[in-house]
């Protein structure tokens, strides 16, 4: 069983190859996982991203499976982006939370990324209702609470489509999650592909089973 | 035989990135084809919409993008308007998003291309 000691994840199955730069401040509780792909065709091509030291995840599922950690679990990582309004995308709002979601997206002088970004960040008069400032799970789960997963997949630009997840990737995958589960209080539930929770190709970690 | 082989080599490589050039004016908006969305989104995508000089403008500002760059660093959302261009004497199609990433295909090349600030405020 793994064991978790200074953000470090230990097990012999996991090769630490923490990337400094990546890590963005503590990471205080965790709600949840969010899956990713990385749109590259190696876990190099991600590695030599990592170096530039803006937007990374913990984990690394590379072509065969093997896992790195990135990213320490104590830390935050930038890998969702801006989320989309989960009462709107799940059709569970209140009046009021819909009349918000509503007038930002729909509002016709704005140009559409602002529209995201406004949902995203605090740009609506009632501030109790912006997006990331809703308590888990009433919200999707933002860089602050959650823990990011790279598999490596390249994204092929004449179909427009993430390459599948192989199944030593998703082998990895659901290790790597079942021994999270023990480390953390997490569930099924928690478990996100990235374009569920932010506006991203919809076929990224479309393959990936847990 | 290896000089033969590294001239073909670099002649197509060459050839491959002139074609996929979309800068300086050599990449002409001909026609838009279709708008649409992508799911469930009718009402968001509802106001997205080009003419083909916006179109034209985009692709004059846009910058060729990787997939990771449009997963670090754009929204890709679901409405679209479609069209043709002409690339090098090539007619290729293209797709541009909402969230100012696009998509065009020229023969059996594709590329990726990024720009948030090279849309119009829809009307």
């Amino acid at each position: 069983m793994a064991t978790l000691q200074n953000g470090l994840f230990n097990d012999p199955k996991v090769q630490q190859r923490i990337f400094l730069g990546i890590e963005k401040g503590a990471l205080i509780k965790i709600n949840a996982l969010v899956i990713h792909q990385t749109g590259a065709p190696t876990a190099q091509h991600t590695f030599n991203s990592y170096q530039k030291g803006r937007h990374g995840a913990h984990f690394l599922i590379d072509k065969m499976g093997k896992i790195y950690q990135t990213a320490k679990l104590n830390k935050k990582a930038h890998h969702v982006g801006k989320i989309k309004s989960k009462c709107y995308e799940t059709k569970a709002c209140t009046k009021v939370q819909l009349q918000i979601a509503t007038q930002i997206l729909f509002s016709k002088r704005l140009k559409y990324p602002t529209r995201v970004t406004n949902l995203h960040k605090n740009k609506n008069e009632n501030e109790n209702e912006n997006e990331n400032i809703k308590p888990y799970p009433d919200r999707y789960p933002i860089n602050s609470d959650s823990i990011g997963i790279e598999i490596v997949g390249n994204y092929n630009k004449q179909i427009k489509i993430y390459e599948n997840i192989s199944p030593l990737q998703n082998k990895s995958l659901q290790w790597l999650i079942s021994e999270l589960f023990i480390l953390f209080t997490i569930t099924k539930a928690d478990i996100y592909r990235h374009p569920e929770i932010s506006y991203k190709m919809p076929s990224e970690a479309g393959t990936a089973i847990w | 035989m290896v000089k033969i082989f590294l001239i073909i080599f670099f002649s197509v490589s060459l050839t491959a990135c002139v074609v996929m050039n979309t800068k300086n004016g050599s990449l002409r908006v001909t026609n838009i084809v279709a708008s649409g969305y992508d799911g469930v989104s009718s009402e968001f995508c509802a106001s997205f919409s080009l003419t083909k000089d916006e179109a034209q403008y985009y692709f004059d500002n846009a910058k060729q993008v990787s997939a990771r760059d449009i997963h670090d660093n754009y929204s890709f959302l679901p409405c679209y308007v479609s069209g043709e261009a002409n690339l090098n004497n090539q007619i290729c199609e293209w797709e541009v998003r909402a969230g100012g990433t696009s998509h065009i295909t020229c023969g059996n090349q594709s590329m990726l291309m990024g720009c948030e600030d090279c849309l119009p405020t829809q009307k």
